[in-house]
């Protein structure tokens, strides 16, 4: 069976886990694993194939981002800043039409 | 979740949950469903059975009991839509506390804000003027009709007065599966804000994008059948037609990423018939992927102009026909007669194409590019 290629969005998600999360290496595949709703087997293979590409370095049980990984995770961070800026933006527009009385905190 | 005073904190403000609007189907449009209650709720429930699989329909008796106030409920639903659906009988609706606005009048107005497509119908009413609805004011009868002359001039298309909910019913079934049959091509001037639904989504899809503008993967359809014509498509596009299926694939791609064009719709207006072929070649071998349609063996021996350039080459061609035995080609792929009359060649090269970009995207970050 031919191995399952690597998908740049699953890359990009466990760079900013990584990024955000720290190293250790137990935390950061609960966490893919919960977000990509995979099992710990597949996450296990995308981890190394991360490292073949280096884009994450390994000692032990714990991991680091290299220079190229950082800089996908910072990239990806920035897109995450750029989506919460423009929900905020649409959350502004539609409590124009509320009433003021109702957007009181109680 | 912190419901904060206006002008208050606005960095600090979260988006409302939506919580209060019902479960729906993944990658159906959503159509909000605007009427009063008292008079109009059968034509609402023949409206919901008769769309129902077709989008999904966000109606306020589908909400869930919560604690905020309606309008406010309403309006939140109103702006996850792509549509607003507007029944209008002979009662104004009920008045939101502190104005002269009714819900639905309200609803509407949010509605045109924020650029949703608009359907309005108007019940038919027997004799000169508006029924008299006994639980309401003068006023807001008068404020009735000013909201029906209101919409007859922003809607100067509404249709003729519907007579029963199976009328009503029949019509927006029609109008809305027009509506969705049509393509759409993004526009980049006054879009209007969308409300991003998955933040993780949105983020990847611009991550993307700004990696593909850095390092763009440009793919080129090539009809093999109509390398020659002048104008593409030469005859017009059928079901079993690799034409059809070449431009169904364009108007597909339209919202990707990295850009999906067919090499015999290039115009090339100062070249002469007998160059054409050359500067089609030419033009292709600066893409990164050819994806090769053939209709018949015949088609096949036209594919070694693309296979000695650069470019990878993908061909598609009916499993009846055999392949010459110096084609080089990097990816080659059958369809049945079945795929070709309905949609699975499409999604074939669709899937395809989704493959290539992403094998680019990878491969582009190991080279540190």
């Amino acid at each position: 069976m031919e191995p399952e290629a690597v998908r740049f969005s699953d890359v990009a998600l466990l760079a900013l886990a990584l990024l955000e999360r720290g190293g250790d290496l137990a935390d950061v595949e609960g966490h893919l694993a919960r977000r990509l709703r995979r099992d710990a087997v597949s996450v296990r293979t995308l981890l190394d194939q991360c490292e073949r590409l280096g884009l994450v370095s390994r000692s032990g049980h714990t991991l680091t981002l290299t220079s190229d990984g950082e800089n996908l995770a910072r990239e990806m961070r920035g897109s995450q800043i750029l989506s919460a800026e423009r929900n905020k933006e649409r959350f502004r527009d539609w409590r124009r039409y509320v009433p003021r009385r109702w957007t009181k905190t109680s | 979740m912190t419901w904060k005073r206006s002008g208050q904190g606005e960095a600090e403000e979260t988006m409302p949950d939506q919580l209060s609007t019902p479960p729906t189907g993944p990658g159906r449009r959503r159509v909000f469903l605007s009427s009063t209650w008292k008079d109009l709720w059968s034509e609402r429930a023949a409206v919901r059975d008769a769309l129902e699989g077709v989008v999904d329909i966000i109606a306020m008796e589908m909400f869930r009991p919560n604690r905020h106030p309606g309008l406010r409920t309403c309006l939140e639903a109103v702006s996850s839509c792509d549509a607003i659906l507007l029944i209008v009988g002979s009662r104004y609706g009920t008045i939101v506390p502190d104005t002269t606005y009714s819900v639905t009048e309200r609803e509407y107005d949010f509605a045109q804000s924020l650029g949703l497509e608009t359907f309005v119908y108007e019940q038919a009413v027997d004799g000169q003027g508006p029924a008299q609805v006994d639980d309401e004011t003068a006023e807001d009868t008068a404020r009735a009709e000013d909201f029906r002359h209101r919409l007859r001039n922003a809607h100067y298309t509404v249709p003729p007065p519907f007579s029963s909910p199976e009328d009503l019913a029949t019509r927006a079934f029609r109008d809305i599966k027009r509506w969705i049959g049509e393509v759409r091509r993004p526009s980049f001037r006054d879009r209007r804000a969308q409300a991003i639904r998955s933040p993780d989504g949105y983020a990847l899809a611009n991550l993307t994008k700004r990696k593909l503008q850095a390092k763009p993967f440009p793919v080129m359809i090539v009809d093999l059948a109509a390398l020659n014509a002048q104008e593409y498509p030469p005859e017009p596009p059928g079901r079993m037609r690799i034409t059809g299926k070449a431009l169904t694939i364009r108007e597909t791609a339209l919202g990707h990423p990295s850009p999906v064009d067919i090499l015999n719709d290039f115009p090339f207006p100062l070249v002469s018939s007998t160059d054409l072929l050359e500067a089609r070649v030419a033009l292709a071998n600066q893409h990164a992927l050819l994806v090769c349609l053939a209709h018949s063996e015949a088609d096949l021996r036209q594919l070694h102009h693309f296979t000695e350039g650069p470019a990878q080459v993908a061909l598609f061609s009916p499993e009846e026909a055999e392949l010459p035995d110096d084609a080089r080609v990097a990816y080659h792929k059958t369809y049945t007669q079945q795929q070709l009359k309905r949609c699975g060649l499409t999604k074939l090269v669709l899937d395809l194409v989704e493959e290539r970009v992403n094998e680019h995207l990878v491969t582009s970050l190991k080279y540190g590019t």
